[in-house]
This record gives C-alpha cells, sequence and structure tokens, in this order.
C-alpha cells in the first residue's frame, strides 16, 4: 500500500535511528556553509599525486572551501601549500592549472613571491617606506600540507594530528603498494557534477549499488567470494575493504564482460593477480586498486548541489610503452568519461540529487546489515561504512545527520 | 579504381550518421578488420597527452554489443563534421582531418554542445571503397559531464 504524505514525511521505521539521514544534509546551504567550516577545514584533504610536482618550481593550483591554492615544491624539495593570492591587492597569482616557475610574480604590480611564500620583490619599493608594510610582513599564507605514501594532503587546521596519525591504519591497504614503486599520474579527468560532494563519495562507499554496473555485476557480485569481504572500519571515518574474512585477496574475475580478459598481468608489488581493493579516506578520498589500475577519486565541494569530480590514475613511472598502453586502456575501460563505470556514478548521484532537492526524498537509508556466521564482521554489501561517515560526520558537525536541524521538533 | 576525395568524405560523415543512429553494426563495417580506434586529448594538469578509449576491433565489438545492457545517459547525440584535409600517403592510404560538433539533446528536447574535436583518420583507399584504418578523435572538450560509453 502507498504512504500519504505524513507517513512519507516521517523518518524511516528503522530499529536504529543512527541507520538512516535526512535528505537536507545533502541541500540545505546552511549546512554546506557550517560544514566548510567544521568538516573541510579541520579535516587532511587530498591535493594530488607527488609526480605531479616533481620538481622545484613545479606546481598544481586547485581550491578548497572556495579559497584558491597553490601547491608548489620548494628549491628545498619541500611540497608547501599557498593561499593563491596576493597580498597587496589579492589578485590570484598563479593563473594556470599546473606548471614549473622560478618565481611566482602577481600580474597586476608585479609583485614577486619566492618558492617558500616570501615576498621578494615589489616595483619601487621604497613607495612604502613611510607608511609600510615592509615586505617581511607580506609573504604568502601557507597553509599545512604533508605527504603520505606519495599522497600530497592539506589542513587549514594548524592544530590537526599529524597526517600519519590522522589515516592510521586505513593506508595499510595501499601504503606498501604505493611505496614498492615510482608511481606517476597518466590519467586525468574532471567533471562537474550536479550533485552534492558526500553523495559523490559515498556512492563509491556504497557497495551495494555494484548490482546497478553492469561490469561490477557480471564480473564481480555473481561470483563467488564476492560476499566474504568484511568492511573494516577505522578511526577518524575512514574504512576499506580489501581482504577476505580467512585473508585470501579478492581477485575480480574480468573474462565474465563479453569481449574482455582476465587481468592477471601488469601486477603491482603486493598485490594478487587480478586483486580488488578499495579504501576511503574521509572526508572525500578513494583509493582504487583494479588488477592492473590505481585510481585516485576525490571531488571538490562548490555548492549543495555541484561539485567537482576528479579521477586520477596511476601507473608505474618507466614502464614500457605496451605495458602502459595496456594499463591505460584497462583503466579507461572502467573509469574516466568514456568508461563503463565512472560515467553511470555520475548518473546515480544526479540522480537522486535532482530528487532530495526537490524534497521528494526526505530520507536517505542506510539500514542494510549483512554479518558474516561470527555475527560480528559485517559483509560490504552492509551499509557499515555510511554510518560510520555520517556518525564522524555528525561529531564534527555537532549535530545528528538523521535530524541536522531539528526538523521534527519544529513540525510538532 | 582511384578512390575520390568524396567518396572518403562520405565515409567520413556517414560513421557520423551511423553512430547517431546506434547502427554499430553498420558501423562497424566502415572500418579495417585491424583498426585501432582512440579518444585521445591533453591535459594540462598532467601537462601530457592522455587516452580516454583504446579499442581494437574486438573491444569496441564487445562494448557496443553491451552498451543495451548498461545504465546510461539518456538522450541523443548529433555530430556534426566537416572535412577540412585529405591527404595521400602513396597508393594506398590516405590521412583525413575533420573537425566534428557533437550536439546533445536531452529526453526533453533540449540541446547543448557536448564536446568538440577534431577526427584524425588514416583511410585505407586500396579497395573498392575506403575504409577507416584508424581513428584518434582528438577532444578539444575535457568536460563532458556524466560522460559516455559511445565512441564519438
Amino acid at each position: 500500500m502507498s504512504r500519504n504524505a505524513e507517513e512519507h514525511l516521517s523518518p524511516p521505521k528503522v530499529a536504529d535511528g543512527e541507520s538512516y539521514i535526512h535528505a537536507s544534509v545533502y541541500t540545505d546551504p546552511d549546512l554546506f556553509a557550517e560544514e566548510e567550516e567544521k568538516v573541510l577545514r579541520r579535516t587532511w584533504k587530498f591535493v594530488c599525486h607527488i609526480s605531479e610536482v616533481e620538481k622545484a618550481g613545479d606546481y598544481r593550483t586547485h581550491q578548497w572551501t572556495g579559497v584558491p591554492l597553490v601547491t608548489i615544491r620548494g628549491n628545498d624539495d619541500k611540497v608547501r601549500t599557498f593561499v593563491n593570492t596576493c597580498s597587496h591587492r589579492g589578485a590570484k597569482i598563479v593563473r594556470d592549472v599546473a606548471g614549473n616557475m622560478k618565481h611566482m610574480t602577481c600580474f597586476f604590480h608585479m609583485w614577486e613571491y619566492d618558492l617558500e611564500g616570501n615576498c621578494t620583490y615589489q616595483p619601487r619599493e621604497e613607495g612604502y617606506e613611510e607608511l609600510g608594510p615592509t615586505k617581511d610582513d607580506l609573504s604568502l599564507r601557507e597553509i599545512r600540507t604533508d605527504i603520505f605514501a606519495g599522497l600530497i594532503f592539506i589542513n587549514f587546521d594548524g592544530n590537526a594530528e599529524s597526517l600519519r596519525d590522522y589515516i592510521g591504519e586505513a593506508g595499510e591497504p595501499f601504503e606498501k603498494i604505493f611505496n614498492n614503486h615510482e608511481l606517476e599520474v597518466f590519467h586525468y579527468n574532471q567533471t562537474h557534477v550536479k550533485g552534492n560532494w558526500k553523495a559523490w563519495y559515498l556512492t563509491n562507499c556504497d557497495l551495494y549499488h555494484e548490482w546497478s554496473h553492469l561490469v561490477n555485476r557480471t564480473t564481480s557480485v555473481l561470483t563467488k567470494g564476492y560476499h566474504d569481504r568484511p568492511w573494516r572500519i577505522q578511526p577518524n571515518g575512514h574504512g576499506y575493504n580489501a581482504h577476505h574474512l580467512d585473508g585470501s585477496p579478492f581477485q575480480v574475475n574480468y573474462k565474465k564482460y563479453k569481449s574482455w580478459e582476465n587481468r592477471d598481468h601488469l601486477v603491482f608489488k603486493g598485490l594478487a593477480p587480478g586483486e580488488f581493493r578499495v579504501t576511503d579516506i574521509f572526508p572525500n578520498l578513494s583509493v582504487f586498486f583494479r588488477a592492473t589500475c590505481i585510481r585516485l577519486n576525490h571531488s571538490t565541494p562548490i555548492a549543495p548541489g555541484h561539485c567537482i569530480m576528479e579521477e586520477r590514475g596511476l601507473a608505474i613511472k618507466g614502464e614500457s610503452r605496451e605495458d602502459r598502453r595496456m594499463r591505460t586502456k584497462q583503466f579507461v575501460q572502467i573509469w574516466g568519461p568514456f568508461s563503463r563505470n565512472a560515467s553511470e556514478d555520475c548518473a546515480y548521484v544526479e540522480a537522486t540529487h535532482a530528487c532530495q532537492e526537490a524534497g521528494a526524498n526526505p530520507y536517505d537509508l542506510m539500514s542494510r546489515v549483512e554479518k558474516f556466521e561470527d555475527g560480528v564482521h559485517e559483509r560490504i554489501h552492509s551499509d557499515t561504512y555510511l554510518r560510520h561517515f555520517w556518525g564522524e560526520w555528525s561529531r564534527l558537525m555537532g549535530r545528528p545527520a538523521n535530524n541536522p536541524k531539528n526538523f521534527m521538533e519544529a513540525a510538532e | 579504381m582511384t578512390i575520390s576525395d568524396d567518396q572518403i568524405k562520405n565515409l567520413i560523415y556517414k560513421s557520423c550518421r551511423l553512430l547517431d543512429a546506434e547502427e554499430f553494426d553498420d558501423y562497424l563495417d566502415l572500418y579495417t578488420e585491424d583498426f585501432e580506434y582512440k579518444v585521445t586529448n591533453y591535459s594540462p594538469e598532467i601537462k601530457s597527452d592522455q587516452e580516454w578509449m583504446d579499442a581494437n576491433r574486438a573491444e569496441l565489438k564487445g562494448l557496443l554489443a553491451n552498451v543495451p545492457l548498461h545504465f546510461r545517459l539518456l538522450g541523443s547525440f548529433m555530430r556534426h563534421a566537416t572535412v577540412y584535409d585529405i591527404e595521400r600517403n602513396g597508393a594506398d592510404t590516405a590521412n583525413a582531418l575533420t573537425y566534428v560538433t557533437i550536439y546533445y539533446t536531452t529526453p526533453e528536447g533540449a540541446t547543448s554542445v557536448w564536446a568538440v574535436g577534431r577526427y584524425h583518420d588514416k583511410i585505407d583507399v586500396s579497395g573498392d571503397t575506403p575504409l577507416i584504418a584508424d581513428r584518434n578523435m582528438k577532444l578539444e572538450t575535457r568536460e563532458v559531464g556524466i560522460g559516455t560509453h559511445l565512441p564519438m
């Protein structure tokens, strides 16, 4: 029997109040603004891979919570991130997305900064002698920057715990493998998605949705052992699924997809042939291994219903042209704008956001529980990680995700 | 019999029409047996050329056969192509440069430009009819919304 309006707007009938969220967490502008302060500026955020800023002067521009940033390798080999605006009039200094430079020059009045952020030149500097300030007072604002397994992160919060402590054991599925090779980015794409950044990230973390991908359905979900993997929940909102409960790797049978072969070659040291793993680093980075391919996926929030999704593919630096071509071919069959999976994920996020924004679906369920026989571990089609993510989000926000603005009380 | 420039142009335009209509079997018949198909672009982010699709006959045939089974973008594409240049490489092959604009129309009927790019084609002109031996769709556009399962 269908539901009437009152029933539709009532919280879901679930045994645990933390197993659903209110859709406003994806759509409300006030929550979005508060989230920038309490979540996004207080946690470590992935920027790019070290191969993108390999040499002194190599830079990559980006933005976080609307603040323009530039991440650059200094002459002392240290990677730093600066707010990318001139201390003079506030013009954006570095305007290209990537490149190499000896110093940073603002195009507006030609002020210069060295790679360490010091203001080193002002045309007709003597004009500031009477009233000041001096160049020493005008260096760029530096944002805390650190590197884990070749991944560069930033944190606006100078008092936050170290990146290593923040990631903790969530780095276990990928740190050693990343460190076993010299890796470089061979694939990049970004897409403006009409959806909330959390919805994008959580689509990666909701493995129940693999039913919908033809590739995953045929090569994984319907194969033996697929469901015998547990979610491994980690502090600070992280989690991963990698091995089966007995410790053996999960190997995907790519041959099940028409015209594909098995992917038992080009194996990264530390992985089994064809192995699949995914690690989710709060608030928004997913690290995937899929046989021959590594994918880094994250998003930049722009507005409640708008984020920029970025995908990077990593490969082994110096590998042969034939190996790189095969790895690239297999990567873009699954991820990238012309792939089977990534374009489908984009469509899921946009479709759900359109309904949430219209208030057509007031709640989002995350009450799936599929336990192993031990009664403790939860299988990968459980919503274990989703509940964990929203628990961390609620803690940082000081608001429950199932009723973030006291809607129920207001209704009464 | 010498293959004329007009025959080459018609081949390229037909490839657009057949893809628009999603007549995939006929589309594949326009290619040689051992063709290579690529979608490429230059990424300023990683300062490098990159490939977003790379398929031979078997792979493209498999992909196109699976397309109806995939969850994908609704609506339709229309390719508008202009052949700018045809250059002969001896008697058996020619290179063709074609500028392509791809329009996307939503199920509700709204149309927008989806992407622009250039076909860099190698054409086999050794037989009675020309065939595409290699196609590189070099995209100028790098933001293609939710993407697509289809070759362009």
